[in-house]
């Protein structure tokens, strides 16, 4: 009974000081955000528009109905973003070589943003927040369906007529899906048939061929779980098929204590976990990934997934020469090949780095403007909360 | 001729002159609460009918799109799941949901306001079967400055097989594009109470059981019927490589029989379906529509045992007696009984053709999955290719092009600090770009056309200036001379010069003369 009541004593002091440091969040940049839904969950976190790779959210806590706010991601953002045109031997570079932040972040107003409209750190509005309904939540038999809602926010960069809406979705079952929409004009065309496709401009009407491009989004997940103690561990999830065992599918879970290159396989159903000290998790399962990015430049790009220990200075999957120059060169080089470099996970805040990759096949409504292509991954709360958090709500 | 005869020639005349499409039209396989008809606000229309089935549940048929300002197209005779497989981890047992319970019947929740707040019900006789929902998609696209959402009209209807509760959804937006989907909600179904075997896992507050991962496996069948006839169909594969020089070449296959496909990690793959083909491949006056996978991050294979589980891709000649993906000969006995069988090479020219799509997920059971879990979503993307002219919403007829101020040549001094602001008018009111090639060495310029920098380099240079509000594009050129500084003024006394030397030319012969006549004179 004792303990009960200790225990009790203990959960009720570390909501307080949970809830007292989402309170008492600083930001060290950008501007403090918070939103809270109808049925109790609520986001907050610290939203920056980076120079180079620009939407980038900090600190972010989730909260789920009847629980205590506690922090999933230190930081979460764009590493990298490969442009390849097919007719070309070598990807465009997007961050690094250029940049999505600064001048090619583009200015929004009321038409493009259905919802509010912030600055953060601009003189004009370059960041849109806004609410949308994401469908049944759950459903169970006569059971009233429960409706959830989805918190997204957004920018809009600019790269050669291109337009990039970096965007991330926070939805109220603690679900977090960043995502990039690929617009803009598609202005590249080719002589070559083997590298595009045919089609008649609709403006002048005459035919032309426009080049297929192969488009890469690699995401930097820092996790930093619930405090500032590193003790947060990743799992790999494999489900091989056995057909001695029956076919059976046993559950193989790893522990991954050193930086390492993974591949998604699709199969085994490869997955990947980090969780705390208590065993609360997000999971990241890569259901919209699957076809690789090879290329003659970027070996690292071939991988689908990335594990390396935190280190300030490793924030695109390729340094280049503009992003660089504001990490202190002396430290900051090379890409991911050379980050992953067998450093020990243990005690160290661990970042995933997750690939996925898009091929854009021009057809008629991309012209004048691109019909928009989203590409989006979520990663989940695994074990977070002890039950679903939803089932006292009617 | 009798007047008769004129009537007939007049009527058989004005039938001609009316297009099949305007015909076809008219007609309609259903009506009622059975039809479905949405308009969007960009003008664009959907029109289906719809039934709920004992075993499938949700069947469309008879989809019809009208593109903004376009002509209505019959897309799809029938599209439905035609099976959801399900294999759990511990065992090779597995269960054809669509086949051994059905989705429909009894199975089919009867749906309440509450299931559908943005909605409305539509009823199968008494029963409300579907929720129907129109909403705001994501963005249809987006440049710079202006992007337009594509609406969407969402239909759902939700089965209840054992603890699962399956959201049957298709969606069918304004931009002629359709996403079908699968949501899994309810509860888990299978647990074990060998919490030591590592098929699943045992969940917080019961360490007892042991929940059980498992598969789904959700299998479309889609009877695209594109235009005016069924039977002119074609299918085509693109592949994308990496070649050698690090170029990456898109290969297009024309099916010509059946076939049975497979994603490749190593090769970006998409399917395309045809309204017929003017040639051998694709060209520019094709239309159809493409299924781009990009839900495939998981796939059970079990070929021994399934042998359809091998594949992602079907494309068969469509044959009614062909309706499941598995287990089809439970219902249908004198037929094969899944759909790697259906593939046997049978011609798909001048066939009517379906297309088979699978997608899978892995569900590994945690936490938040008790009691009730949160739906999972499952679906893949259908999107019109040429159905429309141009980016659909952009009305690229009635679009003003801007026009900018007219610039006259320039000439400067090399050193000379350029601040320049190029002006064009919209009379639409667009945000106008800019873009120049060729300007004098040390200048640059932005996007909103501000020119600034300073001249570094002598010489002449023909500036071009592209602007464009982003729909319609123009371009004007001019001149811009860079002298040397000493020059430019030079430049003026130069003038003044060559003026000097034509007074020298013409008064100097006068002054020469007077002088030779004062001369004279004193001699």
């Amino acid at each position: 009974m004792l303990s009960s009541k200790l225990s009790k004593l203990l959960i009720y002091f570390g909501t307080l000081l949970h809830a007292s440091q989402a309170l008492a969040m600083q930001c060290d940049e950008g501007q403090r955000f918070e939103h809270s839904f109808a049925s109790g969950a609520s986001w907050t976190f610290c939203a920056a528009l980076d120079e180079h790779h620009a939407l980038e959210l900090q600190q972010l806590h989730y909260q789920a109905p009847g629980d205590i706010s506690r922090r999933v991601l230190q930081h979460l953002h764009l590493g990298q973003t490969l442009v390849h045109y097919h007719d070309e031997p070598k990807a465009n570079v997007l961050i690094g070589e250029n940049k999505l932040g600064g001048q090619s972040l583009k200015i929004l107003n009321d038409q493009i943003c259905d919802g509010e409209l912030h600055n953060v750190g601009n003189t004009m509005p370059t960041l849109c927040s806004f609410v949308r309904d994401s469908g049944l939540l759950a459903k169970y038999n006569l059971r009233p369906g429960l409706h959830g809602q989805q918190y997204q926010l957004f920018s809009v960069s600019e790269y050669q007529g291109l337009t990039l809406q970096v965007q991330i979705g926070l939805s109220e079952d603690g679900r977090i899906a960043p995502s990039v929409t690929l617009s803009g004009q598609a202005t590249s065309t080719t002589t070559d048939a083997r590298f595009g496709t045919a089609l008649l401009n609709p403006i002048t009407n005459e035919p032309m061929i426009g080049t297929q491009a192969t488009v890469l989004y690699t995401w930097r997940m820092a996790f930093a779980m619930n405090d500032d103690e590193q003790n947060d561990t990743v799992e790999e999830f494999n489900f091989k098929l056995e057909p001695s065992l029956g076919n059976r599918r046993p559950m193989i879970v790893t522990n991954l204590t050193t930086e390492a290159l993974r591949d998604t396989n699709r199969n085994v159903f490869r997955g990947w976990r980090v969780k705390d000290i208590n065993g609360s998790g997000y999971y990241l399962d890569p259901l919209n990934s699957g076809f690789g990015f090879s290329d003659n430049s970027n070996n690292w790009a071939q991988f689908d997934v990335a594990l390396t220990a935190f280190n300030k200075c490793e924030r695109h999957s390729r340094i280049g020469p503009l992003s660089s120059a504001a990490n202190k060169p002396a430290q900051c080089k090379g890409s991911l090949d050379d980050f992953v470099n067998g450093e020990s996970l243990l005690n160290r805040h661990p970042v995933i780095w997750y690939s996925m990759s898009r091929v854009f096949r021009p057809k008629a409504e991309d012209y004048p403007v691109i019909s928009s292509m989203q590409t989006e991954f979520e990663i989940i709360p695994f074990d977070w909360t002890p039950t679903s958090p939803f089932e006292v709500i009617k | 001729m009798k007047w008769t005869h004129c009537f007939v020639l007049c009527l058989f005349v004005l039938l001609s002159s009316l297009s099949k499409e305007a015909f076809a039209q008219a007609t309609s396989q259903c009506s009622g609460e059975a039809s479905i008809n949405e308009t969007f606000s960009n003008g664009a229309r959907w029109e289906m009918c719809w039934e709920s089935r004992i075993r499938e549940n949700l069947v469309l048929s008879d989809v019809h799109y009208t593109p903004p300002n376009g002509i209505r197209k019959r897309i799809l005779s029938s599209a439905r799941l035609s099976q959801l497989h399900v294999a759990y981890d511990d065992s090779d047992v597995t269960y054809n949901d669509v086949t051994q319970y059905g989705l429909g019947g009894g199975y089919r929740v009867n749906l309440a306001p509450a299931d559908c707040p943005n909605g409305d019900l539509l009823y199968e006789q008494t029963r409300p079967a579907i929720c129907r929902w129109r909403s705001k998609g994501q963005d249809n696209y987006r440049t710079a400055s202006r992007s337009v959402s594509a609406e969407s009209l969402t239909l759902f209807s939700v089965s209840q097989v054992g603890a699962y509760a399956y959201i049957v959804t298709w969606k069918f937006f304004s931009d002629g594009a359709i996403e079908p989907q699968i949501g899994a909600t309810g509860a888990l179904q299978r647990s074990s109470d060998k919490t030591e075997l590592p098929f699943g896992r045992v969940l917080k507050g019961d360490n007892e059981t042991l929940w059980l991962s498992h598969t789904h496996n959700y299998y479309w069948r889609l009877d695209f019927d594109l235009g005016l006839s069924a039977a002119d169909d074609v299918v085509t594969e693109s592949r994308t490589q990496l070649l050698q020089n690090g170029q990456r070449q898109t290969k297009v296959e024309r099916f010509t029989t059946e076939q049975a496909r497979v994603i490749d990690s190593d090769s970006p793959v998409s399917w395309e379906i045809w309204d017929n083909l003017s040639g051998d491949t694709p060209g520019a006056n094709d239309s159809g529509y493409r299924i781009e996978p990009i839900r495939y991050g998981h796939r059970l294979e079990r070929k021994e045992k399934e042998p359809y589980t091998e594949f992602d891709f079907f494309v068969t000649v469509a044959n009614e007696c062909e309706r499941f993906a598995s287990q089809n000969a439970r219902f249908n006995p004198d037929c094969l009984n899944h759909v790697a069988q259906f593939v046997n090479d049978e011609s798909l020219i001048d066939a009517d053709i379906s297309l088979w799509h699978r997608v899978s997920f892995h569900h590994v059971p945690r936490n938040e999955d008790q009691r009730h879990m949160h739906t999972h979503w499952d679906g893949f993307a259908i999107e019109p290719v040429n159905i429309h002219k141009s980016t659909p919403g952009i009305d690229l007829a009635n679009n003003r092009a801007p026009v900018l101020v007219a610039i006259e040549d320039k000439l400067n001094p090399v050193g000379l600090l350029i601040d320049w602001q190029l002006v064009a008018n919209d009379a639409d009111g667009d945000s106008i770009r800019y873009a120049a090639k060729n300007l004098p060495d040390g200048l640059s310029i932005t996007d909103s056309g501000h020119v600034t920098g300073t001249l570094t380099q002598v010489g002449s240079f023909d500036v071009s200036i592209a602007y464009s509000d982003e729909i319609a594009k123009s371009e004007d050129t001019f001149t811009w001379s860079v002298q040397e500084a000493n020059q430019v003024k030079t430049g003026k006394s130069g003038f003044l010069g060559a003026a000097g030397a034509w007074l020298v030319i013409i008064f100097l012969p006068l002054v020469l003369l007077r002088l030779l006549l004062r001369l004279c004179a004193k001699l």
